[in-house]
């Protein structure tokens, strides 16, 4: 008897309470603990290129972004198709405040950031409210993602239109420049792994369970007293905001910026790529896709210089093919198994 | 010189209309977004180029192949690509016309190169006069082109018997399947008319337009827009709305903004999501 009365009360929280990463035990820890170290040892432990440091630093700028838009395209099932619009909105935000009034790019960096929340919700509102089909979401997506390219190419005055804005270089760690260049991969990494850590809480949370629900069934979790509308937009928001964190780092890291390398729609097709490849229900999903993705595209785009174009196909093909034979990705095919189940946070 | 603008306006709201309906179609029949659609545009003008090329005949000669071409390559898309993935969840179809729309389009950029292609059709850079206004041959046969195919559309989608399941399909697709229809060869068909239309666009503005790899990106994306506003799933309201944009996008860009003239058919695409995300039009998740 008392342990059912026990039991009863604490069941509001149990609910919400799903095993995780600490049911898989000390080898999941130790694993985690080993491959964290390996990759902040990476670049210093052994004699390596500055090449492969930057495809580290690509592999995690595009976790990041995989991750992010696990969130939305994963959780709320929400697949926003012009997710680069909000990498965008950070690199150009912290670069033109940089330029033009001399603000850090760590302010920047901020601004961005809300710049980015204020959009998603004024883009996303109107797409999600009175229960739109998602595909309302996804056209309007990748409206705004043609539509922040079409304006920055425009006001050429501001942006340098499509003729780009080099960043004037001032070695000061209070300006987002470092005399090593190495350090941008601790920046990158700081900013990946706090991605995978919210990604990871968030699906253990209840706005991360209400995300679920209004992905698997929205009348059923409108009936059962969710917000959709508050559900959806909270992920928009989080993505696009995590995006352009990501955005002005990348703008920072390459000094020079232009609309097609920042938010074409190649960019947001790799975005997709990387998470549908790792599996976007996953918190790891993104990470696993770039890792395997970028190393690949770097080899294609370097490969086929002179036809342009053959490596987007193929990722086209890749696209198809996943989506065929894989629509769950690598990590959807543990989801199987219990017990990797709970590793991987299906 | 309003009067020019007005007649340019009006082939580029034929080409968009053409686009707008066939994608339209798509959507009210199967239920999916075809991103391809853009892609299958810029797809048919380079079919239409490489027969002009080859056989040496008139662009315009080139319809009957084009459209049959295209119909063909959509009616495989459906059934080798849409068809297995139907019953998954909507995302694998969104993103597979997403990767069919990447592979055509950068395969031609990788196939063709960046380079701008032109035809030239007999009937050249000639005018005529009507009403007092100066009217190139080309864009009256476009305008005339794209009027008679939305009729002919209007009218099969109301007058035939495969018209009639088609409505049927998109109206109710579980019980047209218990009514004995076979729905998933009308959803083949859907797809292929949609695409075929889209192929009469392709020809119709290739003796006006340039051809290049990313020529159909711009009137893909401009294709959502026509459908939003025209309602989801609603024929004729993408036709009328088709038009009404093309004429709008061409006044601005002559008389206020060139380079603004795409923002502002998204402005609008905003502004009706936020007062009429169900389309200006009232009837609405029907097909004609």
């Amino acid at each position: 008897m008392r342990m059912r009365k026990k039991k009863s009360t604490s069941e509001p929280t149990s609910i919400l309470t799903i095993p995780g990463l600490q049911s898989a035990g000390w080898p999941a820890f130790l694993g985690i603990a080993v491959i964290l170290i390996g990759i902040l040892a990476f670049p210093v432990a052994f004699d390596i290129r500055f090449y492969f440091v930057q495809v580290g630093i690509l592999i995690m700028f595009y976790a990041t972004l995989g991750t992010a838009w696990g969130i939305v395209g994963g959780y709320a099932g929400q697949h926003s198709i012009g997710q680069a619009a909000f990498v965008g909105i950070g690199a150009y935000t912290s670069t033109l405040l940089y330029m033009k009034l001399n603000i850090s790019p760590w302010i920047g960096l901020i601004a961005g950031m809300l710049l980015s929340a204020l959009i998603a919700a004024v883009i996303g509102y109107p797409l999600f409210r009175y229960g739109l089909k998602g595909d309302y979401f996804a056209l309007g997506t990748v409206a705004l993602g043609l539509i922040i390219f079409e304006l920055t190419t425009s006001f050429s005055t501001i942006t340098g239109g499509s003729q780009g804005i080099p960043l004037k270089y001032e070695e000061n760690p209070l300006n987002f420049q470092f005399p090593n260049r190495t350090v941008y991969y601790y920046i990158i990494f700081i900013m990946w792994i706090l991605t995978v850590f919210t990604s990871y809480k968030l699906r253990r949370s209840r706005a991360g369970f209400e995300m679920l629900a209004v992905r698997d069934d929205e009348i059923a979790a409108a009936r059962g007293g969710i917000s959709v509308l508050k559900a959806k937009l909270t992920a928009f928001i989080l993505a696009g905001v995590i995006s352009s964190a990501a955005g002005t780092f990348f703008a920072q890291f390459i000094l020079f910026l232009d609309p097609g390398t920042v938010m074409s729609l190649g960019i947001s097709v790799q975005i997709i790529l990387v998470a549908v490849l790792g599996g976007m229900n996953s918190y790891l999903g993104g990470t696993l896709g770039a890792i395997i993705l970028i190393p690949v595209s770097q080899f294609l785009a370097s490969t086929f210089t002179e036809r342009p174009g053959t490596d987007i196909a193929l990722y086209g093909v890749i696209l198809i093919i996943l989506m065929l034979f894989m629509p769950n990705g690598i990590l959807g095919l543990f989801r199987k198994s219990p017990k990797w189940r709970k590793i991987v946070g299906w | 010189m309003f009067a020019s603008v007005l007649v340019s306006g009006l082939v580029l709201g034929g080409i968009y209309s053409l686009v707008g309906a066939g994608l339209n179609l798509i959507f009210g029949v199967i239920k999916i977004i075809n991103f391809a659609q853009g892609a299958l545009l810029m797809f048919g003008a380079y079919f239409s180029y490489w027969i002009v090329t080859w056989l040496g005949i008139d662009p315009y000669l080139t319809l009957p192949i084009v459209v049959a071409g295209m119909g063909l390559l959509g009616y495989l898309i459906q059934t080798t690509l849409i068809n297995p993935v139907l019953k998954q969840e909507r995302t694998s179809q969104l993103l597979i016309t997403f990767g069919i729309s990447l592979l055509i389009q950068n395969g031609a950029l990788a196939l063709w190169g960046p380079d701008i292609r032109f035809v030239k059709s007999f009937v050249g850079y000639n005018t005529f006069e009507f009403l007092g206004i100066r009217i190139g041959v080309s864009a009256a046969i476009a305008i005339l082109g794209a009027s008679i195919i939305i009729f002919l559309l209007f009218v099969f989608l109301n007058k035939s018997k495969m018209g009639t399941a088609i409505r049927a399909v998109s109206q109710q697709s579980d019980s047209a399947l218990l009514a004995g229809i076979d729905v998933k060869r009308v959803y083949a068909i859907a797809f292929a008319i949609g695409s075929a239309m889209v192929g009469v666009a392709s020809v119709l503005m290739i003796p006006i337009y340039d051809i290049y790899p990313l020529m159909g990106e711009q009137f893909g994306v401009i294709a959502f827009i026509v459908v939003v506003l025209g309602g989801l799933g609603n024929v004729q309201g993408a036709a009328i709305a088709g038009v009404f944009l093309g004429v709008t996008q061409n006044i601005f860009a002559v008389y206020v903004s060139n380079q603004l003239s795409v923002a502002i058919l998204f402005l609008i695409f905003l502004i009706t999501l936020l007062f009429r995300p169900q389309g200006i039009f009232i009837r609405k998740m029907r097909v004609s």
